[in-house]
């Protein structure tokens, strides 16, 4: 087999980076000697091969050290944009609420059977928290859309309207402006708050719905 | 040939009459009767007194009752219909009748009152009063309760309802199985374990769920500023996901107080959790109480 008019074939040179070569080494060795190219190929793939080796060494702890960064980026790579004024702030588990697991899952007070309280393991993740203020986010976009073309709606028709239906309609309004007004407030401080963002598009829908019956009450 | 139908038809509306009137004869003297069709679309509307729908076996429409003030009025063929009360000659500021209404169980209603109340027996449709109160019982295809400020009362078998008022109390009560219903003030109670999907909302008023969830049932509850009450028997199977920002939350004897809670709700299960129940509120309490 001569080597000077053709290169080791890849399954050659991992051979050879395995010491694997067999029979074949003193050619393979011959050819390495001449050819610069398939010696620099060898000796990276040596490389790596050691390096792998290397890392199969690992035991189970070095290899867990390693998951928190990994989900790290992970969950980073996860992040839904959202126009927020705030930057999330870090979570935790206040100790009343672990407490109250604790007490909820171990003493079952009131005869309930609880089976687990997922206070210490965060039921909702990063990335589930990101899809509820999302979707939360686009419900409260979609009803103050549909509040907007409805109050324009109702000034046409007030006029027409029993005056009962008008102090019923006022009053709904009024109570429902509020609390928006109050979750508003509430999300500029806390922007992240998927539940916030819930009760706000809730409190929008509610107007939605004070508004269609308006179409009912002329 | 059409005269002889015709003679045909006043015939049998003849004996039906009489007929129903020996049955129903607290409700007054009939108003109108007329033949429609089983699948018959009717639609109702006067301002005060009362209107009461009952679905029967039968293929025709028979209103009972008295006419306080204004003009009966009743259009249509018999598939498509419309009564009501009507001021003619602009004397009457309010229409007012106290009418009974018998038609058949796969008609539909739309009906639209101003104070009168209304309720219904096995009768299918949309219901709607400004200040009136609403009651629908017996068996339905779909139910749309809606009111601006009365009391809603559902104690019907049905697989779908909605229902909406803004002071008035809401029950859910019967056996419906997709509820969507809501208050603005009023209180919203739940007394009944058939509900499968549930959305319960209100903005001020309470919400008391008094019932064991279906398993595989999803109820969502939410409220501005109510308390939410969960009214649970010892057998009850629900994985319970509670929410308050700015309220407490007491499970199980454990109160929470609203700190961190605000942020991460409180996830547990009672029973094995074979269905879901989510309950958030922005400052009320979230009361979780075994029966």
């Amino acid at each position: 087999m001569t080597h000077d008019t053709r290169h080791l074939t890849e399954a050659e040179r991992q051979m050879v980076a395995e010491g694997l070569a067999g029979d074949a080494s003193a050619d393979v060795a011959a050819h390495l000697a001449a050819c610069a190219a398939c010696a620099d190929d060898v000796a990276r793939l040596k490389r790596l091969v050691t390096e792998a080796r290397a890392l199969k060494t690992m035991d189970e702890g070095e290899v867990a050290s390693l998951w928190p960064e990994i989900r790290t980026r992970i969950d980073t790579a996860k992040v839904a944009s959202i126009a927020v004024g705030e930057a999330e702030r870090p979570r935790r588990v206040g100790w009343p609420v672990a407490a109250a697991a604790m007490l909820l899952v171990g003493v079952g007070v009131a005869g309930f059977a609880l089976r687990r309280h997922t206070a210490q393991q965060p039921v909702v993740s990063a990335s589930t928290n990101d899809v509820q203020l999302t979707a939360a986010s686009d419900s409260v976009r979609l009803y103050q859309d549909e509040a907007q073309a409805l109050l324009a709606q109702l000034e046409l028709q007030r006029a027409m309207l029993r005056p009962d239906a008008v102090r019923a309609i006022d009053h709904d309004l009024a109570v429902v402006d509020s609390a928006i007004a109050e979750l508003q407030d509430a999300v500029a401080r806390d922007p992240r708050n998927s539940a916030l963002r819930q009760l706000l598009a809730q409190s929008y829908r509610r107007k939605v719905d004070v508004l269609q019956r308006v179409g009912n009450a002329g | 040939m059409r005269g002889s139908a015709r003679i045909a038809t006043a015939l049998a509306l003849a004996l039906l009459v009489p007929a129903a009137g020996r049955a129903q004869q607290g409700d007054g003297p009939v108003v109108r009767a007329r033949r429609v069709r089983a699948d018959a679309q009717l639609k109702v509307f006067y301002d005060a007194g009362s209107v009461r729908f009952v679905g029967w076996d039968k293929d025709s429409l028979v209103i009972r009752g008295r006419v306080r003030a204004g003009q009966f009025y009743l259009g249509g063929d018999s598939s498509s219909l419309k009564f009501g009360v009507e001021d003619h000659n602009g004397g009457t500021a309010v229409t007012s009748a106290d009418l009974t209404v018998y038609l058949p169980r796969g008609a539909r209603v739309a009906a639209r009152t101003v104070s009168a109340s209304i309720s219904a027996r096995d009768v299918s449709g949309w219901f709607y009063t400004v200040s009136g109160d609403i009651a629908l019982a017996g068996t339905a295809t779909s139910l749309d309760a809606l009111s601006m400020s009365g009391a809603i009362e559902l104690s019907a078998v049905t697989p779908w309802v909605r229902a909406r008022t803004g002071d008035g109390r809401l029950v859910v009560a019967g056996a419906p199985e997709d509820v969507d219903a809501s208050t603005i003030t009023g209180p919203l109670v739940i007394a009944t374990s058939s509900v499968k999907r549930g959305q319960l909302a209100t903005v001020r008023g309470d919400i008391r769920y008094t019932a064991s969830p279906a398993r595989g049932a999803v109820l969502d509850m939410s409220t501005h500023s109510g308390a939410i009450e969960l009214n649970l028997p010892r057998t009850a199977s629900a994985r319970m996901t509670l929410s308050s920002i700015e309220g407490h939350i007491e499970a199980g004897g454990v109160t929470s107080m609203p700190t961190a809670a605000g942020n991460r709700p409180m996830t547990f299960d009672v029973g094995d959790g074979a269905s879901r129940v989510t309950a958030r509120t922005y400052k009320g309490v979230i009361r979780v109480v075994a029966r």
